[in-house]
């Protein structure tokens, strides 16, 4: 019995470990491959780290989701808008989770794009919604974002108050049709519109004892004495491929004309480079150029060239913008030239004395960070809570200065950033750690405070650039964010592409001399035979139904 | 006992050690298959792993090789870089334009080609360059784009100033990754002449990149080498171990220890430039993987043991639990006794070893029963084989005395039995002898006379009951043999009279020739003991009375006549024809005592069928109680015998005669007045009738019968059975009329009523 039993144990041992030598056999080989698979699939998610950290990065049932492009200051720290203190503190605020995603950089309108082709869309979308194709209006007709005026009258009190109180604002962000379409990124001042202008090395102006330079004259002088007398290659230097620069040339502004639509004083839209005034300016810029006033390489200047040009001196004036330009090269070029400093130059006139009338200018709605509620958000009235916040008394100090007694505290009612943001103990810029704390110095659904470009400006000439830059009418001669109907909006960006394209090329070949001015006649008929006429009337109707919101 | 016990337990856990030991060695060497098995796949796996690698990477890079090659064609024969290369000097406004236009193919082609980290067009004549990141003079581009490599302006202009075909320059780097630059000239054509260097450039990372994206494993290194040993991409291998472009094996698996440790490596050659791709993965890799997958299996191999040792002890408590099996045996043997269940629960050990201790003192027991059984089976045979002739003995019974050594050979057969005391040594007997019992006696006979005769011959001694019967086997037939016989029984005889103070009577058979003879030889015995009492004396041969006669005579004619005598009332003749009788067999026949008993009776019963004949059956009843003459008649001499004949046969022809005279006749009256005064008496029955007349039941019986020619019985019943009808005619209850009637009870009364009227009491009543 008991021998019986020994051996049956044995057995059954023995027939066990037979089966498992033949499972062991299988797994090895299992093993290996999916060994392989797996760092092969780790590869392949690793490049879309991106966007799966932040699907995973929070998954409350409540979660909404937003999709934004991350900002180039944020990114530089920071994989997903709700990792950073502001995202976190929105959040914490409104009570609402917030689960962001992020198109891959410079990718923002592609993935866009395909999201609305996929049709899986968050529930609260990013963009500049005035370039939905066929406008804003054929958004809500296609069924991909609600329209909000209901929405806004009943959960919204905060941007409500606001749009009563500032009817201009309300009347540029509807549609025709009166529909808001988003929550709006607004800029709070004035001030905060006029951002691009001139400025020139004020070191060399007080060397060659010059004034800084108002008129053309004056600017010729002064070019020319930076050419001979500083030795500089490129007097004049600036990111010529950067279309928003280019667009705000202040000496085609001196002509009365620019490179885009303005608004006449007739009250009807024109077409800058279509008009007399265009042409003067490319006579002067053609002479310019022949004086090696102007930089040889201008049509292929980029920043790199334009930053290296202007701090080591073979430029010595530019265009551009007093934060992320001036500021950023009087810093650069300290380190090696102490005396290197830069002023603003007045928009040039014709004439001595004269007032500016152009200029650059923003409107308070810049089509920009916008915000609209898709029809995938099954949560309405938390996705208008979480957007009514940022108009509110705590979502403006919040988006504009951050989180107070951390990176702001209120100094006799001013709120003041503190070193976190102006010395950051990390050693970021100040644009990076304003970007980890507020919106404020870029976009988004908000209303942007002018106190924070006051603290953003460090340098002195900075700060006065609002002063010098803004005294024109700008404002009077800018086209305000009109939208072509649905039915016109295709017509009329397939005639502005082919007039836009056609224009950059002739103004290059003017400017150069590749093409002599006389041909300048010849431009404006085949501008016209591009359809700009249509496109004018396009535009021009769209006015009208603009005026009459 | 407990040694053997642990010997035992010892020899077992041997066993078992031993079996356990057996699976372990069965495991590892499983084991060790699979781990030589695994290493061997892993290897094998390994290395095709690196081969398809080794080819994507070289598929990878070539492609992108390609790519940039195709690029450089391009723009070597591109009009404007041709037209812009015979610019001397610096560009001249008319040129910009042209810069502009390539600037701008540039710009497209960087956009369309992702991963170019700079491309550019140099050209000698105009020391400039233009870049999809904006025109410039070269000591500009170089300023931005080359400030963190080792490459100084001059060295850069120089190196493009030559003339290049698909040319590759790897520049390092102090702090980042280095760069590869592809370089060309461009192509003299009607367009212009061959003063362009086009230049992509690309990171090492990017081929990195590439190699990342394909590799199987963290610890697989893939560098690239170029003809001039340096590293393409930015993976180093520490300390080369003499690698080197020549001499690295094509296509071929190789080993080789870097650092110390060891790698399985594979080259392979690029097809588009002067590279080899070499892929390096650690031995360790393999042996980890390896190691891994061994690990499960041992885990596994432990789990599956463990499980069937689980199971195994699972049956192994199923099917073997002696001490429940036993018990269930025990009980199942003992469901009657069933009723101490809750106490043997409570201890099944004491329980079952009190079961157990029962058991075997029952097997002891039924082993004794066994060997006394046998012995009776061996005494039944041998009874048998004395009492029956040869023949009729089954197989059986002479297998059994076979066993028991009652074999051929010379047997002779002696009855040893208690002696009848002589008168003439009454006085030499103690008293002690006569309180002995028969039993004893003959025991004492049988052992006594068994061990004497067994220390000259093997016997059998068999107890009757009223002798010892010895079977003797003899050597021989001869005298000498007899003498030792009876020398032995007379020893034994003296041994018996002297201690136990009794005789011992030894009627001897004679000897026979084998088996078949004994029973022959036990009539003889036999018949020689029926003359024990008469022959006086304690040894008797059946040779002394062979010539004795065996019967008695008592002829069928002579029986008749006594009867016909009594019958005849003639008790004269009757006498004289006994005398007769007995005379001839006592002094003619000279028979056994025995026979002489059996005559005496034999005569005797003639006599009273001669008084059955005359209706004087009681008549011996009555005699036998006066007479006591009868006893002892075989011991008493003839004379005293014919005399108390004589007496009978007077005695009974006399009350013959008185009955004749009728004497009784009125007994029948008497009979009937007392049954009529008592039938009531439910009591009343032939005995009580009897008794009441101090006479037997069957003497009233007879004489009422006799007499009235009517049973006695019946007259009681029929007693019985007038009252009850006239009572039922008075309208008595049946109930009552059988209480009154003298019946026991009324279902007595209804049998008998319905059996002598034909009518139940309760039909006669409706009558």
């Amino acid at each position: 019995m008991r021998k019986k039993n020994v051996l049956a144990v044995i057995l059954s041992a023995a027939l066990a470990a037979a089966t498992l030598a033949g499972c062991g056999g299988t797994d090895n080989k299992d093993g290996l491959q999916t060994g392989n698979s797996q760092t092969g699939s780790s590869q392949a998610g690793s490049s879309q780290t991106d966007s799966t950290q932040a699907e995973t990065g929070s998954q409350s049932g409540t979660a909404l989701t937003y999709w934004c492009e991350l900002n180039q200051n944020v990114s530089a720290n920071y994989s997903n808008l709700g990792e950073t203190p502001f995202g976190k503190e929105w959040q914490k605020e409104t009570g609402i989770t917030v689960e962001f995603q992020h198109p891959p950089a410079n990718q923002g309108s592609e993935q866009f794009s395909l999201m609305l082709a996929d049709g899986e869309l968050p529930d609260l979308l990013e963009y500049a919604w005035m370039n939905y194709p066929g406008g804003p209006e054929k958004a809500i007709k296609d069924g991909n974002i609600y329209e909000l005026t209901d929405i806004i009258n009943q959960y919204c009190p905060n941007l409500r108050k606001y749009l009563d109180e500032n009817p201009d604002i309300d009347r540029m962000i509807k549609t025709d049709e009166g529909h808001y379409y988003c929550f709006p990124f607004i800029r709070g001042d004035d001030r905060l519109c006029n951002t691009i202008g001139l400025m020139l090395r004020q070191d060399w102006l007080e060397e060659l004892d010059m004034e800084v330079p108002t008129t053309i004259d004056e600017w010729h002088d002064v070019l020319v004495a930076f050419r001979d007398k500083k030795g500089a290659t490129a007097p004049l230097s600036w990111e010529y491929t950067m279309g928003s620069l280019t667009s705000a040339n202040p000496f085609a502004y001196a002509y009365g004309t620019c490179r885009e639509f303005y608004l006449g004083d007739d009250g009807k839209i024109h077409f800058g480079p279509a008009e007399d005034g265009y042409k003067q300016y490319l006579e002067l810029f053609h002479q310019w150029y022949g004086e090696k006033l102007i930089d040889q390489d201008l049509a292929s200047l980029q920043l790199d060239q334009v930053s290296a040009k202007i701090t080591s001196g073979q430029a010595g004036a530019s265009i551009g913008w007093a934060g992320s330009r001036m500021g950023t090269w009087v810093n650069a070029a300290v380190q090696t030239n102490p005396d290197f400093m830069l002023v603003c130059a007045p928009y040039p006139t014709i004439n001595k004395g004269d007032q500016p009338q152009m200029g650059q200018i923003d409107n308070r709605y810049p089509n920009q960070g916008s915000v609209a509620i898709t029809t995938s958000c099954k949560d309405i009235e938390a996705a208008a809570k979480l957007m009514d916040f940022a108009y509110g008394e705590e979502g403006h100090m919040m988006f504009n200065f951050g989180i107070e007694g951390e990176s702001y505290n209120m100094i006799d009612g001013y709120p003041t950033y503190t070193d976190v943001i102006l010395n950051n103990p990390d050693g970021w810029s100040v644009a990076q750690s304003l970007s980890a704390y507020i919106r404020g110095n870029y976009n988004g659904p908000f209303v942007q405070d002018i106190r924070y470009l006051e603290q953003y400006y460090t340098i002195d000439t900075q700060k006065e650039s609002n002063l010098i830059w803004g005294a024109t009418n700008a404002a009077k001669y800018k086209v305000p964010p009109v939208t072509p109907t649905t039915e016109e909006s295709k017509e009329y960006s397939t005639i502005m592409n082919e007039i836009n394209t056609y224009r950059d090329e002739m103004t290059l070949k003017f400017i150069l001399g590749d093409e002599s001015l006389d041909k300048f006649d010849e431009y404006v008929k085949t501008l016209n035979e591009l359809g700009l006429e249509r496109a004018l009337e396009i535009q021009n109707a769209a006015l009208d139904r603009y005026n009459a919101r | 006992m407990g040694t053997y016990r642990i010997f035992k337990g010892k020899s077992v856990f041997l066993k078992l050690f031993g079996s356990y030991l057996l699976i372990l060695g069965l495991t590892l060497a499983v084991e060790m298959g699979i781990s030589v098995q695994i290493l061997t796949a892993s290897r094998k796996q390994v290395e095709t792993l690196n081969k398809s690698l080794i080819q994507l990477v070289r598929n990878e890079c070539d492609n992108q090789i390609r790519t940039i090659y195709r690029s450089l064609d391009v723009l070597a024969l591109d009009e404007k870089v041709q037209s812009l290369s015979n610019v001397k000097g610096e560009f001249r406004p008319n040129n910009q334009y042209k810069a502009f236009a390539l600037y701008e193919e540039l710009q497209n082609m960087r956009f369309s080609s992702d991963g170019y980290e700079l491309l550019y067009v140099f050209f000698r004549n105009t020391d400039s360059v233009v870049s999809a990141s904006g025109n410039m003079s070269l000591e500009m581009y170089h300023s931005l784009y080359y400030k963190n490599l080792d490459i100084t302006l001059e060295e850069l202009r120089d190196y493009l100033s030559g003339q290049h075909y698909h040319d590759i320059k790897i520049v390092s780097a102090a702090e980042r990754t280095g760069a590869i630059m592809f370089t060309m000239t461009s192509l003299n054509t009607e367009a212009g002449g061959t003063d362009a260097t086009i230049v992509i450039q690309i990171t090492p990372d990017m081929v990195n990149d590439r190699i990342e994206s394909v590799k199987w494993n963290e610890d697989v290194r893939a560098a690239i080498l170029n003809s001039e040993n340096e590293f393409v991409n930015s993976v180093v291998f520490p300390e080369a171990g003499g690698l080197t472009y020549e001499s690295a094996p094509i296509d071929t698996n190789f080993s080789i220890c870097l650092n110390e440790e060891d790698y399985i490596g594979i080259a392979m050659k690029s097809t588009e430039a002067d590279w080899i791709y070499v892929l390096m993965a650690q031995e360790d890799i393999i042996e980890d993987s390896a190691n891994q997958v061994k690990k499960y299996c041992l885990a596994g191999l432990g789990v599956c043991l463990a499980l069937g040792f689980l199971f195994s002890y699972y049956l192994t408590t199923q099917n073997y639990n002696p001490i429940k099996g036993l018990m269930e045996l025990f009980r199942k043997r003992q469901k009657d006794q069933e009723d101490n269940t809750g106490l043997l629960r409570e201890n099944e050990y004491q329980w079952l070893e009190n079961q157990a201790r029962r058991f075997f003192t029952e097997h002891e027991d039924i082993q004794r029963n066994l060997s006394r059984d046998q012995k009776r089976l061996k005494d039944f045979c041998l009874y048998k084989l004395l009492t029956q002739p040869y023949e009729e003995l089954d197989a059986v019974e002479l297998e059994v005395l076979n066993q028991s050594g009652v074999t051929d050979g010379i047997l002779r057969v002696v009855f040893l039995s208690v002696g009848a005391v002589r008168e003439e040594r009454r006085e030499e007997m103690a008293d002690a002898a006569e309180d002995m019992t028969q039993e004893l006696k003959l025991f004492i006979i049988k052992n006594v006379a068994g061990e004497m005769l067994n220390e000259v011959f093997p016997s059998e001694m068999l107890d009757t009951g009223k002798a010892v019967i010895a079977l003797i086997r003899l050597d021989a037939m001869n005298t000498d043999n007899y003498d030792l016989m009876w020398n032995a029984l007379s020893r034994a005889f003296d041994l018996i009279k002297e201690k136990f103070q009794f005789c011992m009577q030894i009627c001897a058979g004679t000897a026979k020739e084998g088996v078949g003879g004994v029973h022959l030889s036990y009539l003889e015995a036999k018949e020689t003991e029926e003359y024990a009492a008469l022959l006086d004396t304690y040894y008797i041969n059946y040779n002394d009375i062979r010539n004795r006669s065996k019967r008695y005579y008592y002829p069928l004619e002579a029986d008749s006549r006594i009867i016909n005598a009594i019958i005849a009332g003639k008790p004269d003749i009757v006498i004289r024809c006994v005398n007769e009788i007995l005379h001839t067999n006592y002094h003619e026949n000279h028979i056994a005592v025995k026979l002489l008993t059996w005559l005496i009776y034999d005569l005797l019963g003639t006599v009273m069928r001669g008084a059955d004949e005359i209706g004087c059956s009681d008549f011996f009843e009555q005699y036998w109680k006066d007479f006591e003459g009868f006893e002892d008649l075989s011991r008493k001499s003839l004379e005293k015998i014919e005399e108390q004949f004589a007496e009978l046969i007077y005695a009974l022809c006399g009350e013959a005669e008185k009955r004749k005279s009728g004497g009784d006749t009125n007994l029948a009256d008497k009979i009937q007045k007392y049954i009529r005064e008592n039938y009531r008496d439910p009591d009343l029955n032939i005995s009580q009738t009897a008794l009441h007349f101090e006479k037997t039941p069957a003497y009233i019986s007879s004489v009422y019968k006799k007499q009235t020619g009517k049973s006695l019985l019946k007259l009681i019943t029929q007693m019985r059975i007038d009252c009850a009808v006239e009572l039922l005619q008075e309208g008595k209850s049946v109930n009552d009329t059988a209480v009154l009637s003298g019946f026991r009870d009324s279902r007595s009364f209804i049998r008998v009523f319905k059996e002598s009227t034909g009518l139940t009491p309760g039909q006669m009543k409706k009558e």
